[in-house]
């Protein structure tokens, strides 16, 4: 398991939950820090001690109060901490919810983990300590983890819309292609022309194709 | 006619006009700038003996004067009246400056008008008024060598009138004061019309008077009063020494050449011809009836010239007022425009702020009342349950942590609703993401054409109301709709964005209902100048489409 752990987080009883589970996993050394700033120069001075940290697990937020501090926000602790120790793994453990905002923090700072605070937060915890140790993968919480997906949003273009036109108006799924030739729209090959019909489907929830058309219309397309 | 004293008119108004226009300043101090800017150009053109153009300006400079400032009119007219006398039009030229008297009797350089009369008439033969005005100038000069020109004046007056004995006196007497000895030019003047009072009354002294005054004259170098000296000297020698009198005709005729005095010139070339031999005779008499025909004609055109430029001028200065109540006009308009815009540029900033301080207020109480319909509710419920259960079962208190989680999720969706919205670059992806954020198991959503619209050229504001909007759609659908699709739909028009939003679900019966509902969604396109449009039937889905300018 994880010999030295560090946690930086500014509520107090998450911090006994956190160190809770650190321990009933069988950590040996943990630290934390209240303020970035502390959690920077401890992980700095273990660094320079030859006995770096082998884990982070931070918050997003941090309340800003009396105290002047040059890193204000979680985002800005973990993008420092990838930087200075690139091997360090690190999980964010927050309440933050912004799709976009948590996607970004693993392509730009590479984090290993996310956890959203919640109600099952700590069994998460748990698991994702235990897959970052065992093996090198990414861990993100279950309800987050369509993020890390493409098919996370449903997007149509175009080339949907008229492909939905031409059906709608009688023209079969097994001629679009020439159909399409005719207009000038590419892609046009059967196969294209298949995956797109089925990926309607899927996104208009349609059964079969009349079915897809008689929604699209509902909808006020086509 | 001889020049003894048409130099003194001008010395004496250029003497008046610093003078003047200072005293003026002094006194009234009121600025007329417009006169000060349209004598100066009078006076240079006057200096460069541009006398119709002066004329014009000094005709302006008098009409730009209200009627109280005196002393500026009668100058004005004053050196009218001098350029009319120059062209010999004398009539006028009394009727101008009698109506400075008429004006003012005490203005201050009321002698020089009275000098001016008297030397009009004295051109017209009038010898009688002519004495009468130098006489009033003489009197009410303020300094004594002013009144030794005058007197200088009055005996040239009565020399012409053949009063010898007179004028012999009266220049005798101008002669004795100390104070002409040091105006030399005064001085060879008086001189000179001594010694020609003398020749006149064939006395001997008038040669020695007429060398005198030549001396001084010669000494002094101008030109112009030495044609006297040489016109009176050759007469003079007519009866003794016809050669010498014929040179003298001949350097006056020279000197007046080069003082450029059509007058003088006519003068000599009288002397010359009466001196010349048979040979010369022609010659000069048709020089002298040309010089004598183009001065006829320079004063004919000039005389029915100043009608004219008097007309114009009138009609200048009716233009000018015409223009500067008309600049008035425009100013009092601008200054108009200027405190309206002003008014309505408070008037709408104040408005704004009102509609500001509006909204936030709403936006206030929906939060509170969110808080307190959503969230007390649960919490008070949760709080009942923990109170009255038994919570060492492991089933209550598997509840109690679900319901609190209910709770958990409820806070945060309100903070969810009412967070900051980044609207720089990433804006596209985060409204994607948003609405994505409430596809679920049971819901799809899809999104159409999101990526034609230039987000990055939007207002801030818009992208702001466009996002809550279509939030609020969003909240709406999870709680009401119960579809199991949504197509949110994004159309990049010419002027605007159009905005569709439908669903699959139940729909509503009430549309009144919904719009209270919306109200909220409604309010912040408006504010953005866009509309929406809510569209629902029963069973039949609900659609919505806003429409924003770009």
């Amino acid at each position: 398991m994880f010999k030295k752990v560090i946690i930086a987080e500014d509520f107090d009883s998450i911090n006994l939950a956190v160190m809770q589970v650190l321990s009933d996993i069988g950590v040996t050394e943990i630290h934390h820090a209240k303020y970035c700033d502390d959690a920077q120069l401890k992980i700095k001075k273990a660094i320079l001690d030859n006995e770096p940290f082998d884990l982070l697990i931070s918050d997003l937020s941090f309340k800003s109060d009396h105290r002047k501090v040059t890193l204000e926000s979680g985002e800005q602790l973990v993008a420092w901490a990838k930087k200075e120790q690139p091997n360090l793994k690190i999980i964010v453990h927050s309440v933050e919810d912004k799709t976009f905002f948590i996607k970004s923090l693993f392509d730009n700072y590479n984090i290993n983990g996310f956890v959203a605070k919640g109600r099952k937060s700590i069994e998460q915890l748990k698991t994702a300590i235990n897959k970052l140790y065992t093996n090198n993968t990414q861990y993100i919480s279950p309800e987050m983890a369509h993020i890390l997906q493409d098919k996370f949003i449903n997007e149509i273009d175009d080339y949907d819309i008229q492909l939905i036109k031409q059906l709608a108006i009688g023209v079969p799924q097994d001629k679009m292609d020439l159909k399409f030739q005719e207009l000038g729209i590419t892609p046009n090959s059967k196969s294209t022309i298949e995956k797109r019909v089925s990926k309607l489907k899927d996104y208009f929830k349609a059964n079969n194709t009349v079915h897809l058309i008689a929604i699209a219309k509902d909808l006020g397309i086509a | 006619m001889i020049a003894r004293k048409l130099h003194f008119p001008i010395c004496i108004i250029w003497m008046f006009f610093f003078f003047i226009s200072c005293e003026n300043q002094k006194d009234k101090n009121l600025e007329n700038k417009v006169y000060d800017a349209l004598i100066e150009k009078a006076e240079d053109y006057s200096t460069n003996q541009k006398y119709d153009s002066a004329f014009y300006y000094y005709f302006k400079a008098k009409e730009a004067c209200t009627n109280n400032e005196k002393d500026r009119i009668a100058y004005a007219l004053f050196n009218l009246a001098d350029i009319q006398q120059k062209h010999c039009d004398y009539a006028e030229s009394e009727a101008t400056a009698t109506s400075i008297i008429a004006l003012d009797p005490n203005y201050k350089y009321i002698y020089s008008t009275y000098n001016l009369l008297g030397l009009g008439y004295l051109e017209q033969y009038n010898y009688q008024s002519a004495i009468k005005y130098f006489n009033l100038a003489s009197k009410t000069a303020l300094n004594q060598a002013d009144k030794l020109v005058y007197n200088n004046n009055i005996a040239y007056t009565l020399l012409e009138s053949k009063k010898y004995h007179q004028a012999k006196q009266l220049l005798t007497k101008t002669l004795q004061n100390k104070l002409l000895i040091t105006d030399k030019f005064n001085y060879a003047r008086v001189l000179d019309n001594l010694g020609f009072t003398y020749f006149k009354m064939n006395n001997t002294k008038a040669l020695d008077y007429l060398k005198q005054s030549f001396k001084i004259r010669d000494s002094l170098k101008n030109d112009y009063e030495l044609i006297a000296s040489y016109v009176h000297l050759s007469e003079y020698y007519q009866n003794y020494n016809q050669s010498l009198a014929k040179d003298y005709a001949t350097k006056a005729y020279q000197a007046a050449t080069k003082a450029n005095s059509p007058d003088d010139r006519l003068e000599a070339l009288k002397l010359l011809i009466t001196n010349a031999n048979a040979n010369e005779i022609k010659n000069l008499s048709l020089e002298q009836i040309q010089i004598s025909d183009s001065i006829n004609l320079v004063r004919q055109t000039a005389k029915t010239q100043f009608a004219k430029i008097k007309y114009d001028a009138s009609l200048a200065l009716k233009e000018s007022e015409n223009q500067k109540t008309q600049k008035q006009l425009y100013l009092s308009l601008a200054v108009f425009i200027a405190v309206l815009s002003l008014v309505l540029f408070i008037a709408i900033r104040s408005r704004n702020k009102r509609k500001l301080q509006i909204i936030s207020y709403e936006t206030e109480t929906r939060i509170a009342k969110k808080l307190h319909d959503e969230l007390a509710n649960d919490v008070f419920n949760t709080m009942t349950f923990a109170d009255t259960q038994n919570l060492n079962d492991p089933d209550k208190k598997e509840l109690l942590i679900e319901n609190l989680d209910k709770i958990y999720t409820q806070a945060r969706n309100i903070s969810r609703e009412n967070n900051q919205i980044d609207t720089g670059a990433n804006f596209e992806q985060i409204l994607k993401e948003m609405l994505s954020g409430y596809s679920n198991a049971q819901v799809n959503i899809i999104i159409n054409k999101i990526n034609t619209i230039e987000w990055l050229k939007l207002q801030k504001e818009a992208k702001i109301a466009l996002y809550r909007t279509l939030q609020e759609l969003m909240v709406n659908m999870k709680k009401h709709s119960q579809c199991s699709l949504v197509l949110v739909g994004f159309e990049n028009l010419k002027n605007t964005i159009e905005i569709t939003y439908s669903d699959n679900g139940i729909g509503c019966v009430d549309m009144l209902n919904l719009k209270k509902g919306l109200q909220n969604a409604e309010n912040r396109i408006f504010t953005i100048k866009g509309s929406i449009i809510f569209e629902s039937e029963n069973n039949k889905g609900f659609k919505a489409k806003i429409t924003i300018p770009k």
